[in-house]
This record gives C-alpha cells, structure tokens and sequence, in this order.
C-alpha cells in the first residue's frame, strides 16, 4: 500500500468531508433557529443536483451560472415549504416538525424519481475542470480540487457572514434567545423563513456541487441526511467548527476504511459516533 | 450575624464551604447552610443571590464545585439526583413542573409510588393500595381532591402550583425545598398556600425560597439571607428585620 | 356523566374503577374490544393474506407506540428488531428446524439483545438526537447484514424457511404447513398478536408502565422524584424491540422468506407512519394505521396506471404529512375525541395532546380519567 495512494484517498475524504461540512452547517442553522430538526436535508441537496442537471443540460444553461440559479430556486423552494408546511408546526409538539420533514423526504424522492426516473444519472464536469493533476504515480481530479475551494469558500462567506453582519447578529442572537429577538421588533418569521431558505439552499448548493463525482438516483439524499447528522453528533451539537472538524473527520474515515475494506466504510461513520456518544457524548467541539 | 445558640441536634442537611460557579458566574461561595428539625426555615435574597442554585446542588441536580453537605449526617455532595431524591429530599420548582398530561390524581400517586423498592412491570398501579391511600392522603392535605380527575393542564396556575408542591410532598421526603411556591399567586392564593406551607412545616423539615416578605415573615422560624451567592444574615424574622446589611440590601426598607 | 368516586378500588376490582360502571374490569379495557375486532375482520376483510400482513403490521406498530406514545421516544431504527426477529427466526430453522416456538423465542431473544445494546447508546441523548441515533444504528446493521452474503443470502436475502409441524403436548401436531393457507395463517398470528397485546397491556397499566408516562411528561420531574429514568427508558425500549422481533418472526414463518429490506430505515419509517396515521398513544390506532398503510399500498401497486405513475410512497408521505398537520392525533385519536365532545364525556390521558387540545376539552369536563388509556 503506497503512500501516493493513501495521499489520495485522504484528500479524497476530505473533499467529501468538506460536503458532509456543508450538509451539517446547514442542518445546525436551521435546527439552532428553529428547533426544527430537518429529516428532508439530504432531499434537498438531491433536489440542488437534479435542478443543475435540468438547468445544465436541459436548458443549456453552462455550469458556472447553474452554481448561482440551483441555490437560489431550491432556496425557494425552502422558503414556500416554511410557509405552507412547517410554520404550522412550531406551536405543537417537539417532534412534529421532524415528523413532518420525514414525510417530505419521501415525497421530494417519489416526485423526482416520476420526472427521472429511478435510475442513476451522469452529471458532467464543466469541461476545463474534467482532467485531473497528475505528478508521478498521483492521480487527483481537478473538480475535486475545485469542488474542496469552493466548499471552503462557502464556509468562511458563511461563517463572516454569521460574525460580521446584522442579519448574521440577529441569527446568532436568535439560536440564543427567540424570544428576545421579537421583543427587538425584528421580524421573526421573515428571519425563520429567510434562515430556513438559507440553510436549504446552502443543501442544494452542496448537490450541484457534488454532483458532477457521483450517479444522481433519486434517493442518494437519505443516506447524505443520515451522514450529516452524524456529522453534527460527532462534531457537536450547535458548533460552527464543529460541523467542519466532524465532517472532515467522518469523510476521511470513510475513505481510508473503504481502502481497506470497501463494504464497511459506512459501518465504520457509525461506529465513529458510537465512540464519540461513548467517549464523549457532547461532540468534539460541543458544548452543552 | 446573630449569635445563634449552638443547636443539641443533628442538623437535617448542612453545607460547609458550598461553592458552584458556571464558568465567571459566582452563584454560591463559601455557603455554610444547617436546616435544623423543628423549625420552617426561609432562604430569601435579591434576584440572583443564588437560591435555586442552592437548591440544585442539595438536589444533585448540579453537583457543586466545592464545598461539602451532609443529609442526615450522610454526604452527598456528587450524588446524582435520583440517588439524593430517594435518600430523602424532595423539591418543588420555581417554573411549575409537573406532568401535564396526566391526571392530578397519578401526579400525586406517581410521586408516591416512587417509595417502592422496585418498579413492578407487572400488577396493576392501581392494585398498590398503600401507594393510592397515600395519594388521596395527599390530595386532601393539599386541597385537589375534588380535581382528582382532570388532566393537570386543566388546573389553574395557582392549582398547578399547589400539585406541584403535593408532588414533592407524596414522596414522603425527610427534608421538603419548596422554590417560591407562590410564585405567580393571588393575595388570597398566597394566602392559603401559606396555612398550608405552615402545616406542612410542622411535619416535614421544610426549608422555603421566597420573594414575598409577608410570607416569609409570617410563618418561618428562621431565616437565610443569600446575596451574590454569599449568606449575608441568618436569624429569626425580627432579627433579620432589624439587620442593616440587610435592609441595605432591600432597597424598600419594608421587611 | 355522574360520577362515583371511591377513594380506595373495590377489593373484587384488580383496575380501580371509577366510572361506577358495572362491567367486569376485563371487558372495559380497550384490548378486549380490540381483539374481538381483529377476530371478526377476518371475516370482513376478502384477501386474507392482506389481512394477516395488517396483523403482523399491527404488532409491529404497536411495538414501535409503546416507545413514542408511552415514552415519549421516537424511534426511527425499530426495523432492526423486526429484521432480526425475522432473521433469527428463519436461520434457526433453517439450521436446526426445531419446533416454531424455539425459532421465534430465538427470534426475540435476538432482537431483544440488540435493544439492550443500542438502546443503551441511543439513551445517552433525548429527543431529536436520539432519533438520529437509532436511524444511524439501523443503517449499521442493515449493512453488516448485507455484506455478510454466506449467513443471510445479502441483498438476495433468506429464502426457503422451512416450517415444521406445531407439536402440542398431549393434542398431537397441527401442521403447520397449513399456515400458508390464509385461515391457518390468520388465526395463528392473531393468537399471537392479541396475547402480545395483553402483555403489552398488562405493561402500560403496571407501575413500571406508570413510570414510563411520567418520564414522558417531564422526566426532569421524574428523576427528583427518584426514579432511575435511563434504566426504565432502557428496558421500555428492550420490550418494545422484543415485540418488534415478534412481529418480525411471525413474518419469517408466514413469508418463509425474509428480505433485506425488513431491516432498512424505509421498513422503520413505516411504522412511524403507521402509528402516527393511526393515532399514537392507543392500542386501536397502530392497527389502523397498518389496516390503512397495507391497503393502500396493495391498492396503488395495481392501479399504478390509473395514479399517474406515482409510486405509493408518495400517497403514504403525502397522507403522512396531512396527518402531522391536521390530524396529529391520527385516525383514531381524532375520532376519539369527536366522539367524546358528542357524549360530553370525561377527558382522558391525550398522549399526543397539546396544551390547545386539553383547553379545548375543558368545557365539558365532568371528572374521571385514569392514568393510562387503550
């Protein structure tokens, strides 16, 4: 087992850790805001590859613009769904917008399997970026270079905009506080809606993005809810860089154990967060 | 401080040193607190003295950061909260904490089941006569019994305050905190609550958080005055009436 | 409704009465009326073989209500006891084919010990964070069990259950045989089902099964009052798991086959869709639920065409989601209290009430209600 070939499955799984990141951040925001645990996430970053796939090769759209179009109409399509189907919730029980949210899942995945049908579908890299480095024995794709920057540009844009601006002290205040937020006469569901679109659209934006490594099937989202969440576990529970470190962590876990024994990379994520619950059951950077 | 004389008995519970800080918060320093038989003891103090935490260290439900108590001569500072609870210390809570969506009758009788050794997965509840007498026991003491079956999200604030002391009570505690049970109360709500406080008093060692000064004048023994999570004064009412530090403390001057 | 109240239950009473009803304590408890029900509906039901799936569903269900209706705990990993019931049955018969009961007493006991052990890491956390967990446990060993190919046939899953003569001591075999034809079949799980439903039953109603309601409502409150909650949440969790392996041997036997899927996260959302449709917190809205799921999916899998393609996931998700919006209590939850506000009748324990639901039923309050409801 040589070293170039262990570089590579590690950069590997740091590319899909930094995707799993970018899931998790999203499921944080939403769930630090509005308590609301979001099953559908992973639905919604299979929503953001097929609706570039439809803006790339149906509308003939290129590449670049469909990295701006997918988050902003899956964005959308996050906003309508707060309206309509979760804002309800919010007075009732706790679990009843997850359950709801579960339901949702299904249906974004029957709705895009009827238009795609079932089986997977090829996404292609824009052309400039299809090649790979190639130094000696090396092999690295240039999309998974570019597809790691961008998921780092993502998360420093997010995370100043947490830090430095308004809307982003009025979200940090209001994971804190809900309550204290509307006494400050901010609009709170204008800014539960605009979170929500923000944290779904991020999801569709981490699918178009991953799409161009993977088969598109319409489920391929289920077990992506399931790694993110795990993501949040491990990383802990309500931390920025926790989301980052877990993501990263997990990801290179899944690739390293895949070198060695392919059918149980997943079952070594899981056994990851068994440990951590174990060990230490407020995540690696958690706080409560 | 009053020159208290040196108590024969064994305290209930006594704190020595008791300190709990959350990170640069200071909510108790140095505590030396003795809840003695026979007497209602009140813990009173501004906003934030540290009262409940008070009551959170002696319930185990945060363990302290230093300091030592004793229960009935036993230690429990560490204790989880189920252990100090069937050692003996039942609370009431400042925030009504109560199950909702059962009725008032299984509020009580739950509590007072929680004496039993083991939990029978078995018999019916309701086949546990001992636990159901104790119940309507009581229910009675407290005033519910005609409320028996309503949920208890039906209850009033006022009523659900009284089933959650009764709660604590069931249990058959050797020492009962009650936190501002008449919290959120009417004068003529606060009223009863007090005769009944009183009654209870003279049973259980009760040891009582409050805000209201016309309580806590009228039916304790002795009094705690927290402040910044030190004790301030201790001493009976008119003693602690008449203390400066205290008065300086209260801006009203009204105690 | 006048009321009697008497402070300490009748000697002749085993359940405290407080209706003044006269009906002998068994016949009041919704677990009777529920299995004349189920008793009956064989012969209303034409396809037999959908009616005992609604059974097995039934149970299934019912096992996964015991955690949300009774705990407060939200499961979404219970395939993996089912799966392993399932599993552990056909492999033992398939090994050994020693009589029915030894394989599905294997079943259990096999799912029961993978409660203990995922429960006891699940437990660390509550509420959202506990139904992640028992999701991520279910993919784990919905995988283990896919790649380990030479003991569970893998993706192609266990075909060929033998089934063996039942022996009765003293009466002779019935041949079990029999059980693929759909009379044999439905009795026998039936008889399964409604005595699981008295044990069930018989648990909800106990102290322990009080315990667990409390903890549910607040466990915070629980614990001062000193019950150890992590280790009652635990063995409520074994149980519920035991009953799910149940559920899942039963269908070993009456299948002779047991697919992967049984231990996916898709079979475990079932019966969270099942249970919550039907109405969570009783012991009639499981079966409802699952009367309601298995029918609509026989339905839409042979009307595909008329349905526009849409596979029946979406009608089950779309009518799921209706239910979480409009009829939390589910189908039988919500008829309940439709027809309580009717008789202006008494308000019982709403395990899925919001604070709303009691205020609303607060006007026609007249007293009684007891800890724990069918």
């Amino acid at each position: 087992m040589n070293e170039t070939l262990i570089l590579t499955q590690i950069l590997t799984g740091i590319v899909g850790g930094l995707v799993f990141a970018l899931l998790a951040l999203g499921l944080n925001l939403i769930f630090g805001f509005m308590g609301v645990v979001n099953f559908a996430h992973g639905s919604f970053y299979m929503v953001g590859a097929y609706v570039g796939l439809v803006v790339v090769g149906r509308l003939g759209a290129g590449f670049w613009p469909a990295l701006v179009i997918v988050p902003i109409v899956v964005g959308l399509l996050g906003a309508v769904v707060e309206r309509t189907l979760i804002r309800p919730l919010y007075t009732r029980k706790e679990y009843e917008p997850l359950l709801l949210t579960f339901g949702l899942a299904f249906v974004l995945i029957e709705i895009v399997k009827f238009f795609f049908g079932k089986f997977g579908l090829a996404f292609n890299a824009p052309a400039g970026l299809n090649d790979a480095l190639i130094s000696g024995t090396f092999f690295f794709p240039k999309y998974q270079v570019f597809l790691a920057l961008a998921a780092v540009a993502i998360i420093a844009a997010l995370w100043l905009v947490l830090e430095k601006t308004d809307i982003g002290l009025i979200i940090r205040a209001g994971t804190q506080d809900s309550i204290m937020i509307r006494a400050l006469g901010i609009d709170f569901d204008r800014t539960r809606a605009l979170v929500f679109a923000i944290g779904i659209g991020l999801a569709g934006l981490a699918g178009v993005l991953h799409a161009p490594t993977r088969e598109l099937s319409a489920d391929m989202g289920l077990l992506m809810t399931i790694f993110a969440f795990v993501t949040v576990v491990v990383g802990g529970m309500g931390s920025y860089w926790g989301a980052v470190v877990g993501g990263l962590l997990i990801g290179i876990v899944y690739s390293l154990v895949s070198l060695f024994a392919q059918q149980f990379a997943q079952v070594a994520v899981f056994a990851l967060m068994a440990l951590i619950l174990l060990v230490r059951p407020r995540g690696l950077l958690g706080t409560a | 401080m009053s020159a208290a004389p040196e108590p024969a008995v064994e305290p209930i519970l006594r704190t020595e040193r008791l300190t709990r800080h959350y990170g640069g918060v200071r909510a108790l320093t140095d505590v030396d607190f003795r809840v003695e038989p026979g007497r209602l003891h009140a813990v009173i103090g501004p906003n934030g003295a540290g009262k409940s935490t008070l009551f959170h260290v002696i319930t185990g439900r945060v363990g302290p950061t230093s300091g030592r108590i004793w229960f009935r001569g036993r230690e429990i500072g560490g204790l989880s909260q189920s252990k100090v609870a069937r050692l003996g210390i039942a609370r009431s809570y400042q925030v009504t904490t109560i199950f909702l969506n059962l009725t008032v009758f299984e509020n009580v009788r739950i509590a007072a089941q929680s004496r039993e050794t083991h939990v029978n997965f078995w018999r019916p509840a309701d086949s546990l006569r001992a636990v159901v007498a104790r119940a309507e026991a009581i229910l009675e003491t407290i005033g519910l019994q005609e409320k028996r079956h309503l949920l208890a999200s039906q209850l009033s604030h006022g009523e659900q305050r009284h089933l959650d002391m009764a709660i604590a009570l069931a249990s058959d505690p050797g020492l009962l905190l009650l936190d501002e049970p008449t919290a959120g109360m009417s004068p003529l709500e606060t009223e009863q609550t007090m005769h009944v406080i009183h009654d209870l008093g003279r049973r259980v060692p009760t040891v009582l958080v409050e805000h209201k000064m016309n309580v806590v004048m009228q039916i304790s023994d002795w009094i705690t005055v927290l402040h910044f999570g030190r004790v301030l004064a201790e001493g009976t009412p008119d003693e602690v009436r008449g203390n400066s530090q205290v008065q300086e403390v209260y801006l009203e001057g009204s105690i | 409704m006048a009321e009697t109240v008497r402070p300490v239950p009748r000697t002749t009473d085993r359940t405290a009465d407080r209706s003044g009803r006269q009906l002998p304590g068994f016949l009041r408890r919704p677990v009777f009326w529920l299995a004349v029900a189920l008793t009956l509906a064989y012969f209303v039901v034409p396809e037999k073989g959908l009616a005992t799936q609604i059974l097995v569903f039934g149970l299934y269900a019912t096992s996964f209500n015991l955690l949300l209706g009774y705990a407060g705990l939200l499961s979404f990993g219970h395939a993996t006891y089912f799966g392993l019931g399932a599993y552990g049955t056909g492999l033992v018969m398939k090994w050994w084919n020693p009589h029915v009961l030894v394989a599905m007493t294997a079943g259990v006991v096999l799912a029961s010990v993978a409660a203990v052990i995922i429960g006891w890491f699940c437990l660390r956390r509550r509420q959202v964070y506990f139904s992640m967990l028992t999701l991520a446990f279910t993919q784990m060993v919905f995988f283990v069990f896919q790649q380990s190919r030479d003991i569970t046939g893998g993706d192609d899953g266990l075909r060929n259950i033998p089934i063996a003569d039942f022996d009765v001591p003293f009466f002779g075999s019935i041949p079990l045989e029999g059980l693929r034809h759909p009379e044999n079949r439905y009795f026998f799980v039936l008889i399964v089902v409604v005595l699981s439903l008295i044990l069930i039953q018989r648990i909800v109603d106990s102290p322990f099964g009080r315990v667990l309601q409390s903890i549910r409502e607040s466990e915070e409150r629980a614990k001062a009052l000193g019950y150890p909650t992590d280790r009652i949440l635990l063995l409520a969790f074994v149980f519920s798991g035991a009953f799910a392996g149940l559920a899942g041997a039963l269908w070993a036997l009456l299948a002779g086959f047991v697919g992967l899927e049984t231990l996916s996260w898709l079979w475990a959302g079932d019966a969270v869709l099942m249970t919550i449709v039907g109405g969570a917190g009783s012991f009639v809205g499981p079966f409802i639920g699952a009367a309601v799921f298995q029918s609509l999916r026989e339905y839409v899998s042979r009307h595909e065409a008329l349905l526009f393609g849409m596979g029946w996931q979406f009608y089950t998700g779309v009518i799921f989601m209706a239910c979480v919006l409009f009829f939390p209590d589910g189908i039988w939850g919500t008829l309940k209290q439709k027809l309580r506000r009717r008789a202006g009748s008494r308000p019982r324990v709403q395990t899925t009430a919001t604070v709303e639901d009691a205020q609303r039923a607060a006007p026609t309050v007249s007293g009684g209600g007891d800890g724990g409801e069918g």
